[in-house]
């Protein structure tokens, strides 16, 4: 063994590299803070993000810093330059916490306001050419028409079993199925806002998915801080991360104890004009 | 204190700079001094050489963020104490860590085909595509050589758990380093 080549070649790990490690640690998360972990989600996926307001009003992005996200070496947590903190330390401040244990026999508690359908619907009819323009630009081979659902899906958060409501994401598919996008319902202020995300592979990852369990409802966990699954009915797991792994794959029954009308979505759903509103292109 | 008042501490000359750094950074400069030597008086003995380190180098140097600076002294300073042990002085988190990598990368064969920098250059590139919970773990297992145990426990999942992670972790540095062409 070459302990010292080994030694040197580990001792150019970028200070980047070293310092996201640093910061990253268990996550006690607050319930109020999904939309945030969506955002952040969003932008982990590699898809562009256009935040929007209703309507003009451009609101502050849901801050991925309302997190609370707590370690710290000492008696103080030190935050670094983008916000997050490095240490060790397990003082939490502020936001409703949960135990970061998947408890898959716990009961589903909800969270938020729920979306109205005539939130959505106007929401939609304002933007959907905005929302189709992004996609567009970030999807290769899109003709036809664009398709967004009505009726989206929210999140189990395994980390506390609680699904957020006001966190809703609306898939965008083609006339063939194809899952090109998302739109990312949030409350701000109470007031319903969106993000489109679109771009990179995990759109292909989801189609497969779902053309493999064709008319089956699936189920959208998000484990931890900013990993999502897709559950299957037959229980098979998968993380919506390239190779990553997840902590759902150990649990048995994960689909019957994570799968609500909330988080759970079929496709096959959406054929009749009311389940989406298209977008020509 | 944040670490923009230490650094202007530091540029200051206070000594104050020194207390702050301990405050801040003496858990974690302690854990990974202990993790490399495994010995408790020359872990204190990193620990201070680490904030007189950062007190010699700042300034000029103006690191951010100085948290993964102060690491990189301490880990430094640690491995070269060891090497600096006639006697086979480190700890066994520190032994197993290295068994753990070279049991993938083979490392005496790899070091003729590429340089440290190279493979370290590598790696880097390997950890972007890790998701946060893994690339946490490896840097805290290799680079910091910290136990399975208090990784896992850092990222807040169980031993089990980081075990079964970090033995996939290896499996895809090793699919990376052939998928850049080093064939290993």
């Amino acid at each position: 063994m070459n302990e010292k080549y080994l030694n040197d070649a580990l001792g150019r790990i970028s200070t980047q590299n070293l310092d996201d490690a640093l910061s990253y640690r268990k996550r006690r998360i607050s319930f109020k803070a999904v939309t945030a972990l969506a955002a952040a989600l969003a932008v982990m996926i590699g898809a562009g993000v256009y935040l929007y307001g209703k309507n003009t009003k451009v609101p502050t992005a849901p801050s991925v810093s309302t997190v609370d996200a707590d370690i710290g070496y000492g008696g103080e947590s030190t935050p670094t330059a983008d916000g997050g903190h490095v240490g060790e330390s397990t003082s939490t401040t502020g936001g409703a916490e949960c135990d970061a244990i998947l408890s898959p026999t716990g009961e589903i508690t909800y969270d938020g306001l729920a979306f109205t359908d005539e939130e959505i619907a106007e929401l939609l009819k304002t933007n959907k050419e905005k929302i189709a323009q992004y996609i567009v630009s970030e999807t290769k081979d899109l003709s036809g028409e664009l398709r967004i659902a009505t009726k989206g899906y929210c999140h189990v958060q395994a980390y506390g079993n609680a699904i957020s409501l006001e966190s809703m994401t609306l898939p965008v598919f083609t006339e063939d199925n194809r899952i090109v996008g998302e739109v990312q319902l949030f409350r701000f202020d109470e007031e319903p806002h969106y993000s489109v995300a679109a771009g990179g592979p995990s759109w292909d990852w989801l189609t497969e998915i779902i053309a493999k369990h064709k008319g089956e409802k699936l189920a959208f966990v998000y484990v931890g801080g900013i990993t999502e699954d897709v559950i299957a009915p037959d229980n098979t797991v998968y993380p919506r991360l390239e190779g990553g792994d997840t902590e759902l794959e150990s649990i048995s029954n994960a689909y019957d104890a994570y799968a609500k009308e909330e988080n759970t979505f079929c496709l096959a759903d959406c054929v009749k004009e009311k389940d989406y509103v298209s977008v020509k292109l | 204190m944040e670490d923009k008042g230490i650094i202007s501490l530091l540029i200051g000359r206070s000594e104050q700079a020194i207390s702050e750094l301990k405050a801040s950074f003496g858990k974690l400069v302690y854990k990974i001094a202990i993790g490399i030597t495994g010995n408790v008086s020359d872990a204190e003995e990193i620990e201070n050489d680490t904030y007189l380190a950062v007190w010699d180098r700042v300034p000029p140097e103006n690191p951010d963020p100085l948290g993964a600076y102060v690491c990189a002294a301490a880990r430094n300073i640690s491995l070269k104490k060891v090497r600096s042990a006639k006697t086979a002085k480190r700890s066994e988190d520190l032994a197993v860590s290295f068994e753990e990598l070279d049991g993938v990368l083979h490392t005496d064969e790899l070091s003729e085909k590429l340089s440290a920098r190279e493979l370290g250059e590598s790696i880097d590139r390997f950890l972007d595509t890790l998701d946060p919970i893994q690339k946490a773990l490896f840097v805290r297992r290799y680079y910091l050589c910290q136990s399975a145990a208090d990784a896992a426990e850092a990222v807040g999942i169980s031993e089990n758990n980081a075990f079964v992670k970090l033995s996939r972790i290896r499996k895809k540095l090793r699919q990376h380093l052939e998928k850049e062409g080093y064939v290993i």
